[in-house]
């Protein structure tokens, strides 16, 4: 069902939002222990406002275009009451969140319900989610591989139908990379256009909030609600030109995810192949911008208390820490140069099209992937392609392949299509234009699979 | 002096400007990251950039 469907079946009566929202953290606490994407559940507050909301919902007053639809947070979303503890056990004696992230608080008011606060990397810095404090996060479609990260546990919540949408953060791909893995949907909206307010900062500069969901539909649905205008598209989506990501991109590429581009790019009737000059640099400043800012940002505490941090963690934010400022300053210049360039691409196409990864989600066991016929850290080029992307800001959509007819049991593959700023709707019509054609998107886990 | 006494003692110098102290737990995995960012350093500090063209302090995209 989608979320507008179950958001009309709540405002007509048909069905309860109390009953839904039991059922909802029913299941999350049946089902995540194969998964362990949730970090807190809400039961308390989500119960009573399920409750409040069927009140409102009978007396005949109007309810949002959310209304009764439960959803979870990152770890590192202020919730009312809660400590923000952005996957760590640092901010463990912090005071309570006052108020709820300003996201948080537009999806309240458009009657959507949080329930569960979600696993993550640690201060999101990793790109596997898998946490020396709370765990790892296992992928619904094989719990022997990972989710990715570093929003992991909001992936993997959509990916097993626990929750029918999800919130997470991007930094360098912390959204499209767990999309992509756990065959999601999840966009990266342009930087500054959802306010971060509430929101635990890694990398301020880079860092940008989004959705996860099971379908375009659903997308539109929340984002509509998080941007605060209609996403929808008036032009005629079988015109826009589009641009396939060569080069850089097309390095490595296992054949399922080769055969989806080969696909889109047979699907689109304006179609050129596009070459980025210097992705290598513009991955390199997208790293150093992050490690510098989130190196800063923890000094203080690292000083004082190192040991108290997942390890990995700890290891990344000291080498940020001593990033020198040559370095820092060098790399924010790349990033403006990076941003003409990319321009420069939206002068002559609409849409850009680039693999989210190279292949499907390593194996929990598995320590390293190939890249440019070298073996290299899994962990840390799961990012490959969507680093060097975080550094423009534009928006990005992950999307799920559809599942490939030739394999037994098919992984979740995704591609990124990424556009001018400001222009989710085209993204989003472009995508759905492309499901409809079968392209795209994956089954989720259901209970009885 | 090898490279990986050179790239502790250097790591040493680094902290002690902004007054951290490196666990001795911690001097392996955080040389290993400073390694990591070299390169990717290395790679943004090879490129010619115009001296027109500023940092992104107040980035929009």
């Amino acid at each position: 069902m989608s979320i507008s469907s179950l958001a009309q079946s709540i405002q007509s009566g048909r069905v309860s939002a109390f009953q839904h929202c039991t059922d909802t953290i029913r299941d999350l606490k049946e089902r995540d222990s194969s998964y362990n994407c949730v970090t807190k559940v809400l039961e308390t507050r989500a119960l009573q406002t399920a409750k409040d909301l069927d009140a409102r919902i009978a007396r005949g007053d109007t309810v949002g275009p959310l209304a009764g639809v439960p959803f979870g947070v990152k770890d590192l979303f202020d919730l009312e009451g809660q400590i923000t503890t952005a996957g760590s056990v640092v901010l463990n004696n912090s005071p309570s969140a006052t108020r709820d992230a300003e996201a948080v608080q537009r999806l309240c008011a458009a009657g959507a319900i949080p329930v569960a606060s979600l696993n993550m990397d640690e201060f999101a810095y990793g790109f596997a989610t898998e946490n020396a404090h709370y765990g790892t996060t296992r992928n619904p479609h094989d719990p022997q591989r990972l989710a990715g990260g570093s929003s992991g546990g909001s992936a993997a919540a959509v990916a097993a139908n626990l929750l029918p949408f999800t919130l997470g953060s991007d930094t360098n791909g912390s959204i499209r990379v767990p999309a992509s893995l756990c065959g999601v949907w999840g966009l990266r909206p342009t930087q500054g256009l959802v306010p971060l307010a509430g929101v635990y900062p890694f990398a301020s500069s880079l860092d940008v909030i989004g959705p996860f969901a099971q379908n375009v539909a659903d997308i539109r649905s929340v984002s509509e609600v998080l941007i605060g205008q209609s996403l929808a598209y008036k032009g005629d989506v079988s015109a826009l030109s589009v641009g396939i990501l060569d080069g850089w991109f097309a390095q490595d590429l296992t054949s399922g995810v080769a055969a989806g581009m080969s696909a889109i790019q047979a699907a689109c009737q304006h179609t050129q192949t596009i070459t980025l000059p210097e992705v290598a640099r513009a991955r390199a400043a997208s790293f150093v911008i992050t490690a510098a800012e989130g190196g800063n940002l923890h000094l203080n505490r690292l000083k004082v208390e190192p040991m108290a941090y997942d390890p990995a963690t700890r290891d990344r934010l000291m080498a940020g820490a001593l990033l020198p400022s040559a370095a820092v300053i060098q790399a924010q210049r790349v990033r403006n140069w990076f941003r003409e360039i990319m321009h420069e691409a939206f002068r002559k196409v609409d849409i850009l099209v680039a693999p989210a990864t190279v292949g499907p989600a390593p194996r929990l066991d598995q320590p390293t992937i190939m890249v440019g016929g070298k073996a290299v850290s899994a962990r840390a080029n799961l990012g490959l392609f969507t680093q060097p992307l975080s550094l423009a800001g534009m928006p990005v959509l992950s999307a799920p392949l559809s599942p490939r007819n030739d394999v037994d049991i098919p992984l979740p593959l995704g591609v990124q299509f990424i556009t001018a700023p400001g222009k989710e709707n085209t993204l989003l019509a472009f995508a759905e234009m492309l499901e409809q054609k079968g392209l795209l998107g994956f089954p989720v886990v259901t209970a009885r699979s | 002096m090898n490279e990986q006494d050179l790239i502790l003692s250097d790591l040493h110098v680094l902290a002690r400007q902004i007054d951290l102290t490196i666990p001795a737990d911690c001097m392996a995995g955080v040389a290993a990251n400073t390694q990591l960012l070299r390169g990717y350093v290395d790679l943004i500090c090879g490129m010619a950039l115009p001296d027109t063209c500023i940092p992104a302090y107040e980035y929009r995209p």
